[in-house]
């Protein structure tokens, strides 16, 4: 059984009419310190910025996927991929 | 806002049903069945708790394909979802499931299905197709098939590959669920991978959260915070790269994880008593709070749909907070993290869910337990 979204779903999958408003904290961001339980401070400003930081070699990751997949799904994703 | 649906054609049922708009809400999810072919040890179906657990003696069975059909047909109407989530079980050992797909198809504007992805049939590609189906979620636990299958207890990490190749090559979108447990946590970055090269776009992150029969998997399943904060890092670093969104389907405790550090990967509270509720529907009709909710409301095909909506549950929840969360920042919208996993877990709604527990006031928890954690200080 596969786990699904006990909260708000993501906008995707609703309508633009039915964002999630739980998604939202509704109390402002946190204290400073709210316990010892926290992680450090936020990394350096390069990393964690929702943009790319190192270039990826997509041969490089298929190759290294499609080696635990059986043989028709690798072929099937090679055919896609050299349909580019 | 009340939503107009029209007339749904086709259908042995004629009745139609008016909706409240004081009692309306945007979406339902419909669990088919309780049968399921996976032994998911994080299962968190509430029919799975039994002895003294706190979610046990949930009633079990079916509707007969007739009367689902009608009871899918009242709850939509008179509660005006326009979202519908179909799921489990697994939904699609139900003989009717895929004429239910296309009923929902005709109820609503958007569908998503959860299923294990061992019964995506040619003939399921096309009904979910022809539905309109928004999106499948499927679960891949890891990129190694005997670690997946492990996990999923059931030979079937091929058949989901397969089923997110054939879903996308008919234009079905295809989600991924990943569950974060002890066992696998180190496995995500392979199944981001393995996502990009499906050319799978989104990721429903969920961190373990016992309810069911996996409260008796605490040692073995249950992860730290840092294995989590681990992973998130992870999605954080590879989402953009990939081209892949994730979003956290379980709530991860600001107190726990400084979740303002993450751009990319998309947070939520529990949606209990907010106007987005994830009000579920069992395969008799009962109607629950939530998927991890063992509390019945009432029934759609007894109760007017208003009784239930009203009902003091759905309402006071929020109000239930642990003792130690009083006070944060956060207790109105984080409220403890999932309630419910500390109320089958623990017998009360009110009581620290395991995950925040174990980290907040460790010698209870292995007092309550009879587990030791370890949290690395310096994570």
């Amino acid at each position: 059984m596969p786990i699904g979204p006990c909260l708000s779903p993501p906008e995707h999958d609703l309508g633009a009419d039915a964002a999630p408003d739980a998604a939202a904290p509704d109390a402002g961001p946190p204290e400073p310190d709210l316990g010892p339980c926290l992680s450090p401070p936020p990394p350096d400003p390069e990393e964690g910025s929702g943009k790319a930081t190192s270039p990826i070699d997509p041969a490089a990751i298929f190759d290294k996927v499609a080696a635990g997949l059986p043989p028709d799904i690798a072929a099937r994703l090679k055919h896609r991929q050299g349909k580019g | 806002m009340a939503v107009i649906h029209q007339p749904v054609e086709a259908l042995t049922v004629t009745q139609q049903w008016d909706c409240d708009p004081k009692h309306a809400v945007p979406r339902l999810d419909f669990e088919f069945n309780s049968a399921c072919d996976h032994k998911c040890g994080h299962c968190y179906n509430v029919w799975n708790a039994d002895g003294d657990e706190a979610q046990a003696g949930y009633p079990q069975g079916q509707l007969d394909p007739e009367r689902y059909r009608a009871m899918m047909i009242k709850a939509v109407q008179q509660s005006g979802a326009n979202h519908i989530t179909i799921t489990g079980g697994e939904p699609l050992l139900r003989k009717d499931a895929l004429t239910l797909v296309s009923l929902a198809g005709q109820l609503v504007d958007t569908v998503q299905i959860i299923t294990n992805g061992s019964h995506i049939s040619p003939e399921a590609v096309q009904c979910f197709k022809a539905a309109g189906v928004r999106s499948v979620q499927l679960t891949l636990l890891s990129a190694d098939r005997d670690t997946h299958d492990r996990l999923k207890g059931a030979v079937c990490f091929d058949d989901t590959v397969r089923a997110a190749l054939d879903l996308r090559d008919a234009g079905v979108p295809v989600q991924i669920c990943f569950v974060a447990m002890k066992e696998n946590w180190q496995a995500f970055e392979g199944v981001m991978e393995l996502c990009y090269v499906l050319g799978v776009r989104g990721i429903a992150y969920n961190r373990m959260s016992p309810t069911g029969w996996a409260i008796r998997e605490l040692d073995r399943l249950l992860p730290l915070v840092d294995q989590v904060e681990h992973n998130l890092d992870t999605a954080e670093r590879l989402g953009p790269v990939f081209g892949i969104g994730v979003s956290t389907a379980m709530p991860i405790p600001p107190c726990l994880i400084r979740i303002q550090r993450y751009k990319w990967v998309k947070f939520g509270f529990c949606s209990v008593g907010t106007h987005t509720p994830n009000i579920t529907i069992d395969p008799l009709g009962n109607v629950r709070s939530c998927n991890l909710s063992a509390n019945i409301l009432g029934n759609v095909l007894d109760d007017d749909w208003r009784t239930i909506h009203a009902q003091p549950y759905l309402h006071t929840f929020k109000k239930k907070i642990p003792e130690m969360c009083r006070g944060c920042a956060y207790e109105t919208s984080c409220q403890g993290g999932c309630k419910e996993s500390g109320f089958a877990t623990f017998g009360d709604l009110s009581h620290p869910e395991p995950f925040v527990w174990q980290v907040r006031d460790p010698q209870g928890f292995a007092a309550a337990t009879g587990l030791v954690t370890i949290h690395d200080p310096k994570r």
